[in-house]
């Protein structure tokens, strides 16, 4: 196979599941398209090392989190102190009582609580491996996580039982 | 990646809602690869000349001379385009500042800045296969001179050329490998260069990371972090700044500057060390 027919096929293999991490992230199909292929032109770029990685598809979804930190402008926020508020604060500009989709509840928080959350709860990702990630603590991660969830928790507690949003 | 932890019930609740709410979302796979295969490409051609200057600067701009450099290089491990499977060559040819490179024989960039300050080039390349025209801006003169230095770029892909508005200079320091390199003992790093970042893990698996920044971003950089009066470190040859978060701040070389950043279990003093034996890359 060549190094070009290699490429595509792990881009096959592995970009439905990249590009719906995306799409958590950023809450809109056109955006997450463009976050999963400038994600993936960053991997073409370092193919050679890429594909000889332990994990590539781990190490393409650490470079997916990166470009959307990125892309956020979140490098410098969340190497500050972070700010952890009550956990009671409702997501701003939701009606508390509306039922969203989930992905419109995802959009509706921070960026990088957004990132805490699909780090954690869709990729598995530990949480000494999110703070890794973000470059905070495993504390704060914990409190943005539990914060995070508490906000949009009656927006989403349905959903498994409705089955998927339409 | 390390197994997942333990989640209580609405964790796992939650995590079941985010699988339920995307499994059936499908991506254009063909358009991302394709898309990718695109951006991936200018990216590499941008970084072969990075790459090309940088051998270049390393003998010296003083005269015309000639670098064979092997355009498959990508970085410390050395990938090849995978665009052509074939280790092609790059020559570098250089007239005072200004750079022509040839592939294959065939002029495929010019980059630089001024030959006697009567033109400047844009540093948006063109890449082998663009018909797009290569940028210059400058006096007609100027332009005369450089097309009687390089005479087959006055057909630059049957498009001749244009003048450009504005010329970008990408940061030195910000290439396709860290610009740092770490040799502690207790401590090891994982660099990220396509994201100007690495993760360091120390004694007792304590976590910090550094990352590399354009120089232009310094100063908001130190004000938004809030610097801590009189509190500095040794660190790349200059003095690291300590912030409010206990980052360091290093100085600014090549056209970038690097930051030690605390992780889990850090302290002031693990990071003081970290920072204190930092070296630039070759």
């Amino acid at each position: 196979m060549s190094t070009e027919d290699d490429f595509a096929s792990f881009v096959h293999g592995t970009g439905a599941q990249l590009y719906r991490a995306a799409l958590l992230l950023t809450g809109d199909h056109h955006q997450a398209e463009d976050l999963t292929q400038a994600t993936f032109a960053k991997v073409f770029v370092s193919w050679r090392r890429v594909r000889r990685a332990d994990n590539p598809v781990a190490y393409t979804r650490t470079i997916l989190m990166n470009t959307f930190l990125s892309s956020k402008r979140l490098r410098r926020s969340s190497e500050l102190t972070i700010d952890v508020g009550p956990d009671d604060v409702p997501v701003p500009g939701i009606d508390p009582d509306a039922r969203l989709d989930l992905l419109d509840a995802l959009a509706a928080l921070r960026p990088d609580d957004r990132l805490v959350l699909v780090a954690r709860y869709w990729e598995d990702r530990s949480v000494a491996e999110t703070a890794h990630l973000l470059g905070i603590s495993e504390t704060a991660v914990r409190t943005r996580a539990r914060r995070a969830l508490a906000r949009i928790r009656p927006h989403f507690t349905d959903t498994v039982t409705e089955g998927t949003p339409s | 990646m390390t197994a997942p932890e333990f989640l209580d019930s609405d964790e796992e609740q939650f995590s079941a809602s985010l699988r339920t709410r995307v499994q059936d979302e499908t991506p254009d796979l063909t358009s991302i690869l394709a898309g990718a295969t695109r951006d991936g490409e200018r990216r590499r051609f941008r970084r072969r000349i990075a790459a090309s200057l940088a051998a270049a600067a390393c003998v010296g701009l003083g005269g015309t001379l000639a670098l064979v450099i092997p355009t498959s290089s990508d970085g410390p491990s050395g990938d090849q385009d995978v665009t052509s499977g074939v280790e092609d060559r790059t020559t570098v040819e250089a007239h005072g500042e200004v750079l022509l490179l040839r592939q294959d024989n065939k002029p495929i960039a010019l980059v630089g800045g001024t030959v006697e300050q009567k033109f400047q080039v844009l540093q948006e390349i063109s890449p082998a296969n663009d018909a797009t025209p290569l940028g210059l801006s400058g006096d007609p003169e100027g332009v005369a001179q450089l097309q009687d230095l390089f005479p087959e770029i006055a057909d630059w892909n049957g498009a001749g050329l244009i003048v450009a508005e504005k010329v970008v200079t990408p940061p030195q320091g910000l290439r396709d490998k860290a610009p740092v390199s770490v040799d502690l003992e207790g401590w090891s790093c994982q660099w990220f260069p396509v994201d100007d970042k690495g993760a360091c893990t120390g004694p007792n698996g304590v976590a910090a990371g550094v990352v590399w920044r354009p120089r232009s971003d310094r100063a908001s950089f130190l004000d938004k972090q809030g610097v801590v009066e009189g509190e500095t470190v040794p660190m790349l040859g200059g003095e690291g700044i300590v912030t409010s978060d206990t980052t360091i701040v290093g100085p600014v070389r090549k056209g970038i500057f690097v930051t030690v950043q605390p992780g889990q279990g850090t302290t002031p003093e693990l990071l003081a060390a970290l920072a204190g034996d930092l070296s630039w890359a070759r």
